[in-house]
């Protein structure tokens, strides 16, 4: 298994490619919520993971999908702080093809969407997760 | 039409069949018949007798008719025995008033038949035999209504859209056939169309598969036969049994004789795999409603064996797959209460949507072994655009994200 849940450089170290973005995804999530809760509150954190995911999920073509990306973590890391890399798979300057987009784009997506899902149901041990990682 | 003895052919590979065409047999049917009159109205008790019948059956069936014909053979017997209603006016019997008489006389209630037992005599036996013969009746006109929509439908088309049960007539668009005009529908393709539903095995209360192996049949005839028990709890929860995606249905199926064979141990499992494997491909028959029923090709299945059913280390893909479908399952229920009960339709659109992009999914899996990248980002919108809109969440993306990236 590959996946972060509550292990996420670990699992980070083993996997590569397609496998690691889901747990970008998912730490970049992660971090967003607990940091933007702790700043603000759960609804705003909640509230800003929802805005990256429904501006994400409207960008169907690689370039654009990469410029969103980059605009919305300098955006709202700059806001609440916190230290996520840019995922590898979006650094290169060259043409991603559309299949390859497709399943990093959807790994990024369902990363996020779980980290919010654990962010619900046990927002301590996540949040406590992300300050140990740190 | 087709000839004679082509025709005679056919009756006689429908009667030897009867039994495939007609999973559970009319006396059963006939016996739920009675344990749920009085309950409810006789229409109803009808449709749930009606799922004991194939679904290619059950949804082209005139229920309506049935549902008359049974009513008058009892009022007409009711009359016979002088029983007070009127026959000649049958229509005027409401539902709930004929079920309950015929509760009566089924069950010779004496209490309540009170003064009629009498009169009633062998009327309860008799009522009960034409329950039997009726639904036997239309078990028996299975075959000829096969015939007749398969000749009406097919005949003088391409052979090359036999499996879409649709194209084009020679008669509708001559131009269309040239170079081909030898290669439409005869009664060769006919025949073995006919059988083919008529061998075919229902997985789900509007899906039915055929596949050129019989040991593969033979496999989902075992699992599948208590298909369309309202009885049974687990399937009555199954909101899977009510779709009509054929890709979605097959993998389902698939994977649950996998599992189901892999608990009962032995060298059986490796068997089924071996038969997906080696075998050629088959149809999916979906019978959505009267007069609209289609036909879907079943690609070769040995790259979904390979990848999805052998193992592969710790990993066992067809739990991971399995847990998908409950996870969809447990999501669709999540937004029906989200959505609520009054706004029936806009749940119904937005679970087709969902379950559309996994039926497309699940048939990346089967032709290519592979779920395809554009299809799943797909499901992962539609399943963020929900997500948004009803403020609810998918359980995990967990193992959709596993079966990406596999």
């Amino acid at each position: 298994m590959f996946l972060g849940e509550g292990n996420l450089d670990e699992t980070s170290k083993k996997t590569s490619g397609a496998k690691s973005l889901y747990n970008w995804g998912y730490r970049f999530g992660v971090v967003l919520l607990c940091n933007a809760s702790n700043k603000y509150d759960e609804d705003t954190a909640e509230h800003l993971l929802l805005r990256v995911l429904k501006e994400l999920r409207n960008e169907r073509f690689p370039d654009r999908f990469k410029f969103k990306l980059t605009m919305l973590l300098t955006d709202i890391l700059t806001d609440i702080g916190g230290d996520v890399s840019f995922p590898s798979d979006f650094k290169s300057g060259e043409d991603m093809k559309l299949d390859k987009f497709y399943r990093a784009s959807s790994l990024i997506l369902m990363g996020l969407w779980d980290s919010l899902v654990r962010f619900r149901s046990n927002k301590n041990d996540l949040c406590g997760e992300v300050i140990g990682n740190a | 039409m087709l000839s004679e003895d082509a025709e005679e052919v056919l009756r006689e590979i429908a009667q030897r069949l009867e039994m495939d065409i007609v999973p559970a047999k009319p006396k059963d049917a006939a016996e739920k018949l009675r344990d749920e009159l009085g309950k409810t109205d006789v229409f109803k008790v009808l449709k749930i007798s009606a799922k004991h019948f194939h679904p290619m059956v059950t949804t082209s069936m005139d229920i309506g008719n049935l549902h008359r014909t049974i009513k008058s053979v009892t009022l007409k017997l009711f009359h016979e025995k002088n029983f007070p209603v009127d026959a000649g006016s049958y229509l005027r019997v409401g539902d709930d008033e004929l079920a309950h008489l015929i509760k009566l006389v089924l069950e010779g209630d004496r209490e309540s038949s009170g003064r009629f037992v009498g009169v009633l005599g062998g009327a309860r036996d008799r009522l009960w035999d034409k329950f039997v013969s009726v639904l036997d009746d239309v078990k028996m006109s299975v075959a000829e209504w096969m015939l007749e929509k398969w000749v009406g439908d097919l005949r003088g088309r391409r052979i090359v859209m036999l499996a879409e049960f649709s194209g084009v007539s020679y008669d509708e668009w001559p131009n269309a056939f040239i170079g081909d005009a030898d290669r439409i529908v005869g009664e060769g393709e006919l025949t073995m169309g006919i059988m083919q539903v008529l061998q075919s095995v229902p997985i789900s209360n509007k899906i039915a598969v055929w596949f050129d192996s019989s040991d593969l049949l033979r496999y989902f005839k075992v699992m599948f036969r208590g298909i369309g028990d309202e009885s049974n709890q687990s399937v009555r929860k199954d909101i899977f049994l009510d779709v009509d995606f054929p890709y979605l249905s097959l993998v389902r199926a698939l994977l649950r004789v996998y599992q189901e064979l892999d608990s009962g141990g032995g060298d059986e499992v490796e068997r089924f795999v071996s038969c997906l494997r080696s075998s050629g491909g088959g149809l999916v028959f979906v019978s959505v409603d009267r007069g609209d029923r289609r036909v879907y090709l079943v690609p070769k299945l040995d790259q979904f064996a390979e990848n999805w059913l052998l193992s592969h280390g710790d990993v066992n893909y067809v739990e991971i797959l399995l847990e998908m479908f409950d996870n969809v399952q447990m999501y669709l229920r999540g937004l029906e209460n989200a959505i609520g009960s009054k706004r029936k339709s806009e749940f119904n659109a937005a679970k087709t949507q969902i379950l559309l992009k996994l039926d497309n999914l699940c048939y990346g899996l089967l032709e290519r072994g592979k779920a395809a990248p554009s299809v799943v980002r797909d499901l992962v919108d539609v399943l963020t655009f929900f997500n948004v809109k009803y403020n609810i969440a998918f359980p995990t993306f967990r193992n959709l994200s596993i079966i990406l990236v596999r």
